[in-house]
C-alpha cells in the first residue's frame, strides 16, 4: 500500500525516520487566526503526530477574509472546534488538542512544557513576550510569524541556544507598540505565506535540521515582492534575566507610565476611569471619559484605541484595571486627574 | 562625504518614507542616526527600531559605513 506521506519519505531530509520522528511530535499553534490557519493544514497534513491548538475567540464576519479554515456558516462558534472540525478530515490520524482560552501566564509554562515546539500565531505583543519567557523557561524552541498591511516577518526563537524574541525587541514600555491586524488592515495572502512559513519552519525543527531562521529575522513584502534575510544576535543578559524574574511575560510594573522620563503626551490617549460625579472634571482634547462602572457595558474594544494611559483619583483603579487587561498598549500612571492635567498643559499637549 | 540610502520597512515607511538619502560629514553610529532621525520624524521616539546594513542587525554603538541602511521596527499582527 502506498504510505500517504511518500512525497515526504522520498526527500532526503526525511526518509522513514523522519516521517516517524514527525508522527512522534507534539506541536501547539498559539493562536487560531489568520497564521494559524494557514499553518494548521500543512502540520495536520504532513502528519506531526500531536497538535495543541489555543484560542478562546469564535469566529466573527471579517475574519472570513484570510482565515480559510472557517466558513461563513460558523460564525459566532468556536474558532478551536471549528478549525479541529476541518483539520480532522484533512487527516484522522492526527491527534488535535483543543484549548478554548488564553496563554497567561498562570498557565503557560504548564502546557508549552508538553510540546516539542510553539508557533506563534498571535496578533500582540504582549502574547509574544508571555510565550518567548515560557518557552526560555521550559527550553522549548518556538516560530515566531508577525504582519504589517503587505510584509511579514519570521523567527525561530530558543533554538539550539539560539537568540529569543527579548534579545531581538527587548519591551520596552515608553516605546508604543505598534498596531494590530485590526488596526490597520492586512493583506490576506500576506498571512498565508507567512503561517506557512512557520510551518515549514516547525517541522525543520522537528527534524532537527540545521538550516532554520534561528538568529535570522526574514522579512517578505508581497506588494514589492522583496525579501530580506537579516542576521540578529543573542543577548545573554535577557535570557538571564527572563529564566530569574518573578513573572512571565510582560510585568505588571511595565504598564506604568513614568513622568520621570520624558514622553510625547500626544502619542497617547489619556483615560479617565473616576465616575462622573467626581472632581475636578477635566476637559483636555486628549483625555477621554471612560467610567470604570461603564466598562463592562459598553464592550470596549481596546486592541482598536492605540495607546492609551488609564488615569482616576489616586492610580489605585487605573493600575487594577491595567493590570488586569494586560494589553501591550495599554498603561496607567499613579497620578491622579489634578496632576495630570497641569502635567498635560504644562506640556503644551 | 558619508551618503546614507535609508530603506525603511512596516510602518516606519510611513513615516519616514520608503527610502531616504542622508549626508553627513563623518560616520554616524545607530545611535546617532537615529537621534538625527527623530528630530525630523518625532514619532520614531516611540518605536522600537532595528537598524541593519549588510543583512545584519547591528547594537546601537556600531558605527554605520556609507551605503544602504535598513530600519525594521517589529510587526504585531497576526
Amino acid at each position: 500500500m502506498i504510505n500517504r506521506y511518500d512525497r515526504h519519505i522520498k526527500l532526503e531530509s526525511f526518509g522513514e525516520s523522519g516521517q516517524q520522528l514527525l508522527r512522534e511530535s507534539k506541536v501547539l499553534v498559539i493562536g487560531v487566526g489568520g497564521l494559524g490557519c494557514a499553518a494548521l493544514p500543512y502540520l495536520v497534513s504532513s502528519g506531526v503526530g500531536t497538535i495543541g491548538l489555543m484560542d478562546a475567540d469564535r469566529v466573527d464576519k471579517t475574519n472570513l477574509q484570510r482565515q480559510i479554515l472557517f466558513s461563513e456558516e460558523e460564525i459566532g462558534l468556536s474558532k478551536v472546534n471549528c478549525a479541529i472540525d476541518r483539520l480532522s478530515k484533512l487527516n484522522a490520524e492526527v491527534n488535535l488538542i483543543p484549548y478554548d482560552f488564553d496563554l497567561i501566564p498562570e498557565n503557560a509554562e504548564e502546557i508549552i512544557s508538553q510540546y516539542d515546539v510553539v508557533l506563534d500565531c498571535t496578533d500582540r505583543f504582549d502574547a509574544r513576550y508571555l510565550i518567548n519567557d515560557a518557552c526560555v523557561r521550559q527550553n522549548k524552541p518556538w516560530v515566531f510569524g508577525a504582519l504589517y498591511k503587505f510584509e511579514g516577518q519570521v523567527s525561530v526563537f530558543n533554538y539550539k541556544t539560539g537568540p529569543t524574541y527579548r534579545c531581538l525587541f527587548p519591551f520596552n514600555p515608553k516605546q508604543s507598540m505598534l498596531l494590530s491586524c485590526s488596526d490597520v488592515g492586512v493583506f490576506a495572502p500576506a498571512v498565508g505565506v507567512v503561517g506557512v512559513t512557520q510551518a515549514s519552519e516547525a517541522i525543520k525543527v522537528l527534524l532537527n535540521l540545521d538550516q532554520t531562521l534561528s538568529g535570522l529575522l526574514w522579512c517578505i513584502d508581497l506588494l514589492k515582492m522583496n525579501t530580506h534575510t537579516i542576521e540578529h544576535t543573542k543577548n545573554q543578559k535577557a535570557i538571564d534575566q527572563i529564566k530569574v524574574s518573578s513573572h512571565l511575560g510582560v510585568e505588571p510594573s511595565d504598564y506604568v507610565i513614568d513622568f520621570n522620563t520624558e514622553i510625547n503626551y500626544e502619542n497617547y490617549r489619556w483615560i479617565d476611569l473616576r465616575e462622573l460625579h467626581e472632581t475636578p472634571q477635566i476637559s483636555h482634547k486628549l483625555v477621554d471619559a471612560l467610567p470604570l462602572s461603564s466598562i463592562e457595558d459598553k464592550k470596549v474594544n481596546w486592541s482598536q484605541m492605540g495607546n492609551v494611559v488609564l488615569f482616576c483619583a489616586s492610580g489605585a483603579r487605573a493600575r487594577k484595571l491595567a493590570e488586569e487587561l494586560q494589553r501591550s498598549n495599554v498603561f496607567f500612571t499613579h497620578w491622579g486627574a489634578e496632576e495630570l492635567y497641569k502635567e498635560l498643559i504644562k506640556h503644551g499637549a | 562625504m558619508i551618503t546614507y540610502q535609508i530603506k525603511c520597512f512596516g510602518v516606519l515607511s510611513e513615516i519616514i518614507g520608503e527610502q531616504i538619502t542622508i549626508e553627513s560629514n563623518s560616520e554616524w553610529s545607530v545611535e546617532q542616526l537615529i537621534k538625527y532621525l527623530e528630530k525630523d520624524y518625532q514619532k520614531l521616539e516611540s518605536i522600537p527600531v532595528k537598524v541593519a546594513q549588510n543583512d545584519k542587525l547591528l547594537d546601537e554603538s556600531a558605527i554605520l559605513i556609507s551605503g544602504t541602511v535598513s530600519m525594521f521596527p517589529p510587526f504585531s499582527g497576526g
